[in-house]
């Protein structure tokens, strides 16, 4: 952690970047589902949009805190992880061929990098109360990691011409 | 006393029209939708008060996605469109939108005079180098090895290089941005916006599906690692000796924009006094 | 003096020289010295096509009564120099009453002016000018025209103070040249018949183009896309000084393709907005203006018309745009072509064109040519025009607001940016009564009816067409040539034979009950146009139902219609 890191990371903003984080998560979930709907992948769709009313959950219990959705920053963001927040689905993961399991393959992606954002933070913010939200923050995602595994491994493999479409887009 | 209640502050989402895009799952047009959201958010102007104008192709299909008035013309007019709007309702902002077949093939002149006319408004480019709605014919920006069915075996044809043209045509605003960061190119965006003069970002948005290739532009893509500068030379130097994956705002320059006045200083009397003998 | 019957007393004159004679100036001061002394005028300019130096003539027809196109000849031909003259000789008719004013020291007058049998008058113009001192021959040339017009010095010398605004030597020299060629004349002892002046006050002088300038400000025009192109520079000129002096802004664009959505992009954000154009450009447009036509954004083009196709003849006239104006654009789309039918109604024409592109929210188009447009007439102040032209604008916060919503008149009221809750995307794409796109055919029915019907339903009042006379025969004719049919037919009158003029101004949409009203009762029509392949008569067969016999008489450009020729076309067509 830089110290100009260090120096941000007071509870109250770690809350607020909580919140962010799950709200965007939410959000985006939507927004995929929203994609597939239009692109007649029901089964996705609807899992997507189970995911986004989970994140939804997570983030009104943190806005029992007192948080606000603000707009949102993430280059300032202490969680920020790449691009965007560690469990923000990425827009350019997705195909509108996918399969259910595709998708619980880039939810457990996004709980995995979450889980190991929280861990950092766990061992390396200054400030006790941080640390101690980080660890509980972590084993939360964990334990949903652990749901989603669960839940992928019930499902069988994407067979090897998952992708193919018998109607190309070009057609000549 | 009266309470003075502060407005809620406009969100993203509030510049998002309820339309659903069409655009293919994983294409990058969607992180710019994003970005401009977020950027109009963060610059809190009233929706009405922007006009997004487009031409004809998948990224001009953006102007109906958004809550802002919206122009969806004819391929490869929209920043003449977008220049007369401007020159008509300076008031407004003007943000013309598009792809690269659009701007950079039959809309090649237009872009080289409206960097000339340096005009106040903002010319987002998302640049896949690839005609996408026609199905995956080259573009101006593709490679010249690149295969498909109109040029098979590739064009042959040197890349045309935006930047560089916007450059040296006088944009007075210079930045390449990323799709898979929108957060970055919500940033650059408010800039460009902030910006006076013609602003001109291009947003590598890969093809998802004409394109798969571009998939690998994630990994290529990295920050400019020096400060805009305003002097065009040092700019264009940078730009050109640049691998095309250099990101952030390449040039920031202090030239005046052009606005003509609109005061009025005579009667129609008086004008036609002219023509009495 | 062409004489015909009991009306039209006019002289009629030409001045021809090379480049740097300055047989415009002359020309033009002798128009301006007419309408001092009371006279009406219209001039016309022809040139070679050089850009400098080349030969040019100046053809002039000066009368007691309102004039707008020349006679079947000329009274004078004076010629400052022979160069290149004969060029003109198709332009210049003259017979054996006419006089050719000529220097001797400029040689022998052409064979094709001296074969015509008229009397040549030598009148040295370059020596008299070399005895005065910075004295120049076109100089002498006025007052050498202004006497043949029987013009007083007063008028003449008052159009060359107005002219030569400097003052100073160049001034004094150029009244002394004036006043020796009034003498020089004097001394032949010939003259022509009086013209007998019958206006009292002041009179305006102004061309075709301009006049379609002020129309275009009258109206509410006050953004302009300009690209430049023979012979509609004028208007964008004209109105790049005009329009930024009543709060407009005129903006040069790269191209035609860039200038025409320009325009759109103004008017969609709330601004009446023009571009002008000759053929050329407009075929370059075509694609826009069908955009304004499925978005539903106003919009006016005036298109010069020159002769064609393609490039053509840049600087003559011709009625042959006809066709793309009418069925120009891809698909069913409807909207607004408008031809003025005069120079003094090019003001009239492109003000109401902006009234009902404004009030219909689509493009019209105005056909002028270039004879009307680059012609300058002397005429009385033309009336101011009230047009109740009004957008139908949306109100602020409009609940549900729809931009293409059904509506009984077919007209939808208009967001304009910055209105809040009347966001809409505008589009070229087929849309639903939202705007979203939409390739439903109930939504493409819809709104094909829809454009349709507000064209339909429209009043376009008494200005659709110029209707007079009375007859069970009449010529139905358009734009330029409505003068001289207006000529012809009075010769005809006064040989006691009755035609009646129809000259149609609103060329689409087709006014199908009105011009069978016009016409009811007569049994023959003969159909006046300058094209080759006859455009107006077969769009008047296609678009209209008409009952009567039809004749036609067309030619192209560049030469223009004469009274006299169609004089003949109506005895022969219609009398018998």
């Amino acid at each position: 952690m830089t110290s100009d890191t260090a120096t941000k990371c007071t509870v109250q903003a770690f809350f607020a970047e909580l919140f962010a984080m799950e709200y965007e998560a939410a959000e985006r979930y939507e927004e995929l589902a929203s994609q597939m709907d239009t692109h007649n992948n029901i089964a996705v769709a609807a899992l997507f949009r189970e995911l986004a009313a989970i994140e939804r959950k997570h983030a009104v219990r943190l806005q029992a805190h007192g948080q606000s959705v603000q707009a949102i920053r993430p280059r300032d963001m202490l969680l920020s992880r790449g691009f965007e927040l560690p469990e923000t689905a990425p827009l350019d993961r997705t195909h509108y061929l996918m399969t259910p399991a595709h998708a619980l393959a880039l939810a457990l992606e996004n709980e995995e990098q979450a889980a190991r954002c929280f861990e950092e933070f766990a061992i390396s913010a200054p400030d006790v109360e941080v640390r101690k939200l980080a660890a509980e923050m972590a084993a939360e995602e964990r334990r949903h990691a652990a749901l989603i595994r669960s839940r992928l491994a019930k499902l069988p493999e994407p067979p090897a011409d998952w992708d193919h479409d018998l109607d190309p887009p070009r057609h000549s | 006393m009266n309470l003075v209640i502060a407005p809620t502050p406009l969100s993203a989402n509030d510049y998002k029209s309820d339309y659903k895009p069409v655009w293919c799952p994983g294409c990058g047009d969607y992180s710019v939708l994003l970005a401009f959201t977020k950027a109009m958010a963060q610059l809190q102007r009233p929706p009405e008060e922007i006009a997004v104008v487009s031409g004809i192709g998948c990224s001009s299909r953006i102007p109906a996605y958004t809550n802002c008035y919206g122009f969806h013309g004819v391929h490869g007019r929209a920043l003449p469109v977008g220049t007369g709007l401007k020159v008509a309702r300076p008031e407004l902002t003007v943000i013309v939108a598009g792809g690269d077949g659009d701007g950079f093939s039959i809309g090649g002149n237009h872009f080289l005079h409206a960097c000339r006319r340096n005009i106040d408004l903002t010319y987002i480019v998302m640049d896949n180098r690839v005609y996408g709605m026609t199905k995956g014919q080259p573009s101006p920006t593709t490679e010249p090895d690149w295969d498909s069915a109109l040029a098979p075996g590739g064009t042959g044809l040197r890349p045309f290089h935006p930047l560089v043209i916007a450059l040296a045509s006088g944009a007075n605003f210079v930045a390449r941005g990323f799709s898979g960061d929108p957060n970055g190119c919500a940033d650059l965006i408010v800039q460009a916006v902030k910006h006076p003069g013609f602003s001109f970002v291009e947003i590598l948005s890969p093809c998802v599906t004409f394109r798969p290739d571009q998939r690998e532009w994630g990994k290529m893509v990295h920050s400019a690692s020096v400060n805009p500068t305003d002097d065009p030379a040092r700019a264009a130097r940078r730009i050109m000796t640049d691998d095309g994956f250099n990101i952030g705002v390449l040039y920031a320059g202090c030239r005046a924009p052009y606005q003509p006045q609109k005061a009025a200083s005579a009667s129609m009397a008086a004008i036609e006094a002219e023509f009495a003998i | 003096m062409t004489q015909a019957g009991p009306a039209i007393q006019s002289l009629s004159f030409a001045v021809v020289g090379s480049g740097g004679a300055g047989v415009m100036t002359s020309g033009h001061m002798l128009l301006d010295a007419a309408a001092r002394a009371g006279l009406y005028g219209v001039m016309s300019r022809s040139s070679g096509p050089q850009i400098r130096g080349g030969e040019a003539a100046a053809l002039l027809r000066l009368s007691p009564a309102a004039v707008e196109s020349h006679g079947d000849r000329f009274d004078v031909l004076l010629a400052v120099d022979w160069q290149n003259a004969h060029r003109f000789a198709a332009e210049i008719p003259i017979d054996a009453h006419s006089l050719v004013i000529c220097d001797p020291g400029e040689g022998a007058v052409p064979e094709v002016f001296a074969g015509s049998g008229a009397r040549i008058v030598a009148i040295p113009l370059k020596a008299i000018a070399k005895k005065i001192p910075g004295g120049r021959p076109n100089m002498v040339a006025l007052g050498a025209l202004g006497a043949f017009a029987g013009l007083e010095a007063d008028a003449l010398t008052r159009a060359v103070e107005s002219t030569l605004q400097k003052g100073g030597d160049a001034l004094k020299a150029s009244l002394t040249a004036m006043h020796a060629g009034l003498a020089a004349v004097a001394e032949t002892g010939l003259s022509l018949p009086r013209l007998a002046p019958a206006r009292e006050n002041g009179c305006w002088a102004i061309s075709g183009n301009e006049a379609a300038g002020l129309g275009a400000l009258r109206g509410g025009i006050r953004f302009v896309a300009a690209y430049p192109i023979t012979p509609a520079t004028e208007i964008l000129e004209w109105l790049s000084s005009a329009l930024p002096r009543v709060g407009g802004t005129l903006v040069q664009a790269e191209d035609e393709l860039a200038s025409i959505n320009m325009a759109i992009g103004a008017s969609f954000g709330g601004v009446p907005s023009l571009t002008a154009t000759s053929g050329p450009g407009l075929a370059l447009m075509t694609e826009a203006i069908g955009l304004a036509v499925a978005a539903e954004i106003p919009l006016v083009v005036v298109d010069v018309m020159r002769s064609g196709p393609s490039t053509g003849i840049p600087t003559k006239s011709e009625q042959s745009d006809l066709n793309i104006a009418v069925y120009g654009l891809h698909g069913d789309a409807p909207h607004i072509v408008i031809a003025p039918n005069s120079v003094a109604d090019c003001l009239l024409a492109t003000q109401w064109a902006v009234h009902l592109a404004e009030t219909l929210q689509v493009p019209a188009l105005v056909l002028p040519d270039q004879s009307m447009g680059q012609s300058r007439v002397l005429l009385d102040r033309p009336a101011d025009i009230e047009f109740p032209t009004r957008r139908f604008v949306a109100d602020t916060d409009p609940q549900n607001y729809r931009r293409y919503a059904l509506t009984p008149s077919g007209i939808s009221p208009m967001a304009v940016p910055g209105t809040r809750g009347g966001v809409y995307t505008a589009d070229g794409l087929e849309h639903n009564e939202r705007g979203t796109p939409s390739s439903q055919a109930a939504d493409h029915l819809a709104q094909l009816d829809k454009r349709g019907r507000k064209l339909d339903q429209a009043d376009y009042s008494r200005h659709w067409a110029e209707i007079e006379g009375e007859g069970d025969v009449a010529v139905v004719t358009w734009g330029s040539c409505t003068a001289p049919v207006r000529e012809a037919i009075h010769r005809a009158r006064s040989e006691g034979f009755d035609v009646r003029l129809v000259s149609i101004r609103l060329l689409a949409p087709a006014q199908s009950a009105r011009l069978a009203e016009a016409l009811s009762g007569v049994k023959r029509i003969l159909v006046i146009e300058q094209t080759h392949s006859g455009q107006f008569y077969r769009y008047l067969r296609s678009a209209y139902d008409l009952p009567c016999e039809m004749r036609v008489f067309h030619r192209s450009g560049p030469l223009p219609m004469r009274p006299g020729e169609i004089h003949s076309k109506i005895v022969k067509e219609l009398a018998a």
